[in-house]
Formats: C-alpha cells, sequence, structure tokens
C-alpha cells in the first residue's frame, strides 16, 4: 500500500495498512528548524531543508529523501505564504524584517526570538475599517501568480505516490482580517464598524477564491487532479477556553465565508476532502463547518475545553476525519519523558485509530523546544503501534 | 439623581458614551468616585469577568467593557489625587520576551485595573531589566508576567531569579498566567500565585495585597 492509497482510506473512515503520518503536508503540521535539526542530527539524517515556505513560524520543509526516511504521507502543495521572502528579507544588525505583500513588518531578532512577530497593520492608523478600505485595499492575488506558478512547478515532482495537499496561501478569514487591522481593534470593531468587518472578511474571501482558483488552473493543466487528495484552510477561532469571537458572530460572519470556499473547492475538484485548521475550545461550531461542507479536522486540541478526544471521537467521528491531535504539545512532547511521549501516543492510537477517520500530527508544528528524544519516541511508538 | 445602575449597565453592555456621560453627571452631583467605583464599576467588571470564564461573553466582549470602564475611571481618577487609600495596589504587567500574545494579559490588565488596582502596563516582548526597572521605578506591590508559548514560559523563571539577584525580591509579590501556564509551574518557579483567567487574577491580587 502507497501513502496516498493509505490517506485514502483514512479519510474516507476506513482502516489501512497503519495509521497514516503527515509531517510538512501543511504549515500547520510541520516541524520548527531547531527542533528539526537536532532530531535529524540524531539519527543521522539528512539536515537539509526547502526554501522556506513560511519563513514566519520558522518551520522548514526537509528535503525529499528525508521525507522518505521520515515515512511521511503527504506532500504539499501551494504558495509561499511569504512571497520572494529571500529577496525581499533585510539584515541589520541582528535583526531580520521583511514587509509582506499584505503591508505588514515583520520583525526577527536573532539574538532572542524563535518567529517573526508583526509590527505593522496596515489599517490600524484609520478610525475604522469602513474609513481605512478608502486608502488601502487587499492585494489582488493575480499579481502573485506567475511566482506561485514558479514555486509550485518546483513542488510538484514530490507529489509521487503521496497525498498531496493544496495548501492556503495566507493565514484565515479572520486571522487576515487582525493582521490587516491590529487585534483588539479588529475585535472592537465587530461591535463598533460590522459593515466594515464584513467588508474586509468579504475581501479577503475574494482573495483566498482567486488564489484557489490559480492553483486549481495550473494543476489541470497539468492534468495532476488525480495527485491532490485534499484542500487545506484554516482559521484560529479558538481559545484554550472558548472561541475567540461568539460562535452567532462566527455563523453569521465567518462560517458561510468558509462554506463558499468549500463548494468552490468541490465544484473544481469533486474529489477532494476539505481540512481545516482551527485551534483550540472549538467544540459549539463543529457541527456548524460539518453542515458548510468541513470533511477533515485539524488540530484537535484536546487540551483546551470540551475537547476530549473520546468524546470528539463519539460525536463527530461519522462526520470529521480528525487530523491531529496526536500527541499535546502544550506539555507532553515539549516537557514529558520519552516514556511520556510514548504512553500519550499509544492511548491516543488506541481512542482515534479505531475505524479509521485519522491521521497522525501532533496538535500544531512541532516548536523549538521539542527535544530530539521525544521527536523519535513519537515517531517510534507511532510507526510500531500505529498498525492495524 | 442619576441612578448608577446605568454606570453598571454601560460598562458591562461596552458603552462608553453612556458610560461617560452617567459618571459626568454622577460627579456633578457630588456622589464620591470611590462609591461609583466600589458599587458600581468593580461590580460590571467582576460581572464580565464571570459571564467570559462561563463562556458566555468572548474577547470583543470584554474589550468593550474595558474601554467603557476607561472612559468612566479617566473621569473619575483625577479627583482622586491625593488620596493613596484609593488605590488596592500598584501593578506591573508585561507579557515575557519572546512572546507577543497579548490578547489575555490585556484582558488582566483592564480587569485589575477596573477593580481599582493602578496598572502599569509594560507590553510585549518584556525582558527582566524592564520589568524590575519598572516594578523599582513604581514601587509595584505585584508583578504579572504573562506568556502563551512553552517556548518562552521558561523566561519566567529568569525574571524572578532576576528579581532575586537585584534584591527586591522581598518587596514584590509575583503573579504568573497564560495558557501554558500551571499551579505546579508557578510553584516550581518561585511565583507568589498563577490564575487561569482574569477574574481569578483579581481575587489573586487582592490576596496577595494584603498579605
Ligand atoms: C491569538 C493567538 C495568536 C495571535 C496573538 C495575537 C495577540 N496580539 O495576542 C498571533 C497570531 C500573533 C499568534 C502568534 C503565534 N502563536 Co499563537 N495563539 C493564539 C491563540 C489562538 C489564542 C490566544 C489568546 O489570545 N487567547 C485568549 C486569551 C483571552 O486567553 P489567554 O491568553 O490564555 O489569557 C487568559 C488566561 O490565560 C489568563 N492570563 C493570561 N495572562 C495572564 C497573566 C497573569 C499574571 C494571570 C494571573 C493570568 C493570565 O487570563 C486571561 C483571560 O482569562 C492560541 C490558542 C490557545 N489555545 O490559547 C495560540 C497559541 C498560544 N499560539 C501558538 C503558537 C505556536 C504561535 C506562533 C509560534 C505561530 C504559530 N502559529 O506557529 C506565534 C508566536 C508569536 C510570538 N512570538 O508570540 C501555540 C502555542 C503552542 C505551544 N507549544 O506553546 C497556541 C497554543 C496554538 C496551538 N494550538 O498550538 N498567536
Amino acid at each position: 500500500m502507497n501513502s496516498r492509497e493509505r490517506v485514502i482510506k483514512a479519510i474516507n473512515h476506513q482502516e489501512a495498512d497503519r495509521v497514516p503520518y503527515d509531517l510538512s503536508g501543511t504549515t500547520v503540521t510541520g516541524i520548527c528548524k531547531g527542533a528539526f535539526l537536532n532530531a535529524m542530527k540524531e539519527r543521522g539524517l539528512s539536515t537539509d531543508y526547502e526554501k522556506e515556505v513560511d519563513p514566519i513560524s520558522q518551520i522548514v520543509t526537509p528535503v525529499e529523501e528525508t521525507l522518505v526516511a521520515l515515512k511521511s504521507d503527504t506532500r504539499r502543495l501551494g504558495a509561499r505564504r511569504v512571497i520572494n521572502y529571500e529577496q525581499i528579507r533585510t539584515k541589520e544588525g541582528s535583526v531580520w524584517s521583511l514587509v509582506d505583500h499584505w503591508d505588514c513588518l515583520w520583525k526577527l531578532d536573532e539574538t532572542k526570538d524563535l518567529y517573526y512577530n508583526q509590527f505593522t497593520h496596515p489599517l490600524e492608523q484609520y478610525d475604522s475599517i469602513t474609513e481605512g478600505l478608502k486608502h488601502w485595499s487587499v492585494p489582488k492575488w493575480s499579481n502573485y501568480v506567475e511566482q506561485m506558478r514558479a514555486d509550485i512547478a518546483e513542488q510538484a515532482p514530490a507529489l509521487g505516490d503521496y497525498c498531496g495537499i493544496a495548501d492556503r496561501n495566507c493565514a484565515g478569514l479572520t486571522e487576515m482580517s487582525l493582521r490587516i487591522r491590529g487585534y483588539e481593534k479588529w475585535y472592537m470593531d465587530i461591535f463598533m464598524d460590522p459593515a466594515g468587518v464584513e467588508q474586509l472578511l468579504e475581501d479577503v474571501t475574494q482573495h483566498k477564491l482567486d488564489y484557489w482558483a490559480s492553483l486549481f488552473d495550473w494543476i489541470e493543466e497539468q492534468g495532476l487532479q488525480d495527485k491532490i487528495q485534499v484542500v487545506s484552510e484554516c482559521d484560529d477561532l479558538g481559545t484554550q477556553k472558548s472561541t475567540l469571537i461568539s460562535p452567532d458572530d462566527l455563523r453569521k460572519m465567518v462560517i458561510p465565508r468558509f462554506k463558499r470556499i468549500w463548494e468552490y473547492t468541490k465544484k473544481r475538484m469533486p474529489h477532494i476532502k476539505n481540512f481545516m485548521h482551527t485551534c483550540g475550545a472549538v467544540r459549539p461550531i463543529l457541527p456548524d463547518l460539518i453542515e458548510a461542507g468541513l470533511d477533515i479536522y485539524n488540530p484537535v486540541q484536546f487540551t483546551a475545553h470540551d475537547m476530549d478526544l473520546k468524546g470528539l471521537k463519539r460525536d463527530f467521528g461519522k462526520d470529521l476525519v480528525f487530523w491531529g491531535g496526536g500527541i499535546d504539545t502544550q506539555s507532553t512532547l515539549c516537557k514529558g519523558t520519552p516514556e511520556e511521549v510514548s504512553d500519550e501516543v499509544k492511548r491516543i492510537l488506541d481512542i482515534m485509530a479505531p475505524g479509521g477517520g485519522f491521521v497522525f500530527a501532533p496538535v500544531h508544528n512541532v516548536q523549538d523546544d521539542v527535544s530530539a528524544a521525544n521527536f523519535w519516541a513519537m515517531w517510534d511508538t507511532l510507526m510500531e503501534y500505529g498498525k492495524y | 439623581m442619576t441612578d448608577l445602575n446605568l454606570l453598571y449597565d454601560a460598562i458591562l453592555n461596552g458603552k462608553l458614551e453612556q458610560s461617560v456621560e452617567v459618571t459626568n453627571q454622577a460627579v456633578a452631583e457630588g456622589i464620591e468616585p470611590q462609591e461609583i467605583i466600589n458599587g458600581y464599576m468593580i461590580k460590571a467588571m467582576e460581572e464580565i469577568g464571570l459571564r467570559f470564564q462561563n463562556g458566555e461573553a468572548f474577547v470583543p466582549n470584554l474589550l468593550m467593557a474595558a474601554r467603557a470602564m476607561k472612559g468612566s475611571l479617566d473621569i473619575l481618577r483625577p479627583l482622586m489625587k491625593g488620596a493613596n487609600s484609593v488605590s488596592m495596589g500598584k501593578v506591573v504587567i508585561g507579557t515575557v520576551k519572546g512572546d507577543l500574545h497579548d490578547i489575555g494579559k490585556n484582558l488582566v490588565a483592564s480587569m485589575l485595573e477596573g477593580c481599582g488596582f493602578e496598572v502599569i502596563n509594560l507590553g510585549v516582548d518584556i525582558s527582566s531589566e524592564k520589568f524590575i526597572e519598572a516594578a523599582k521605578e513604581h514601587k509595584a506591590d505585584i508583578i504579572c508576567m504573562s506568556a502563551l508559548l512553552t517556548t518562552t514560559m521558561n523566561y519566567m523563571k529568569e525574571v524572578i531569579d532576576a528579581l532575586e539577584a537585584a534584591g527586591v525580591r522581598k518587596d514584590v509579590k509575583v503573579m504568573i498566567g497564560g495558557a501554558p501556564v500551571t499551579d505546579a509551574f508557578a510553584q516550581q518557579i518561585g511565583a507568589d500565585g498563577y490564575s487561569e483567567n482574569a477574574n481569578g487574577a483579581v481575587a489573586l491580587a487582592r490576596k496577595l495585597v494584603a498579605e
């Protein structure tokens, strides 16, 4: 059974030969540079990686030979999150900085930062979003299509017999809005400028639809449809305890727009499954997301409120594939012992693997505080204990 | 007579204009700032905090409530000059070095402020030097540290060690919080307390200043 067949089984709620494993198939199931280098060195694997897809979170895509050795069943196809990263970044002293195509300024200080942090928001200076949108607008995706085509042409050969994931080009609908307007201002705009909030969400939705159209055009031109099984979107809607904005506001302003995106992806590529990453305690909106066309849910942050895995599998296991939730990344993977890591992976496989519908990935990217020993404890246990 | 319940409602529902209007009327009628704060403002902030904790209110509601509260407080504060007893205590708060998450930290800051504490909000990415400098300068009773990342929470220990080294640890209480932080972690690094939410943070701060 090859990787593609394995994942196809899992996402159709069937048991394959083993639980599929996703490393670097999306920008939320990856590994940060430091953790990657440590882990690969320990087992003598190549520490080389591809052009960075998402330098902001400092994750890396291992080179093909390493992905093969790690038995990752997925390969990503999609625009780079920071277009022309190598050309647009500059360095002064220890500080790297760049202005991305959304006019956001990001900086990373090598002496202390593990990630790029955002310093400016293009609509922050205005009294309202409505006012700001008279002076600034969401970038047109058409300006970047050529660059995307060059980038994905480099990625495509790796699709091989793996599950191809068509991955998003930017953060989620609310996430992009927050980046553009500034965090606290946007939250308050929900009350003070609801029309502006809707307009900005709409503009970002359009940007995303244009992206998906351009990506699918290329895939069709190349005749690669059969190599793509999953289309991946995201929007971090939850905190440790609840959703960030109310479920009602999400139902009104956000979920219908995802529905439009998912209808479009299915129209263009009827055989694909829609994947979404949304952090935190989001149980109340899972039925709405399913209704809107969601097939695969990530990252399954089971340490958040009311997100216990057994309950999720019981209540949503028929409708949703769980992609992630393989091990906790807020405590066990980074602070536990290798034995604790291994025990937790076993415990979770016992809950999630039966009947398929589960693809293994930790809750979110492996951060730099994860030791090589813990990474391998996770991996060894999965490969050994994840067999059906 | 002004109906101060309207102030309570204004803050709870995040209505800045109403909050300012009612506060101005109450002041004109000679009502003591202390009575307005204790009787209505603190109650409203506690209620919104409770709703948030119970999943009945969300980040936008808390931000709007804090905004309305601040509008009222801006009117009352100058009237309380010199009367030191009005402040429950001084708090220096910040998100630790390397960490940019500040939504929760700012909510905690607003709750403390709305509940009578004087709050010096240092922002995000705060080094131990900055915490110490601010604590000394403002003669803070409490230092509050927030971290949302497992990669940055360990820095809280560095701050506590630095406070120790600078000889000021005995003068301030240290409170910590943020999603990955736990009670056990707080004890382990020698903090004086931890709370998992903004209301709990206020209760804890009250307890610590009373000690
Ligand atoms: C919003 C968010 C962001 C925003 C932050 C915007 C901002 N201005 O704050 C952005 C997009 C910038 C961001 C960036 C990143 N994030 Co982030 N983020 C979140 C998210 C979704 C919600 C956090 C939040 O605001 N919660 C709402 C508030 C109200 O809750 P709170 O902060 O916990 O605060 C409450 C309590 O903890 C307490 N409290 C807080 N502080 C204090 C202090 C004291 C003294 C006390 C007593 C109490 C207290 O009271 C508050 C109110 O009740 C969480 C998900 C989660 N599960 O928490 C991830 C999360 C924290 N992020 C995460 C990550 C990995 C990142 C990034 C590295 C990027 C990435 N995705 O790869 C960067 C790092 C940037 C940096 N250097 O800090 C991970 C951390 C994982 C880990 N191993 O630790 C999380 C858990 C997501 C996940 N599922 O993995 N993020």
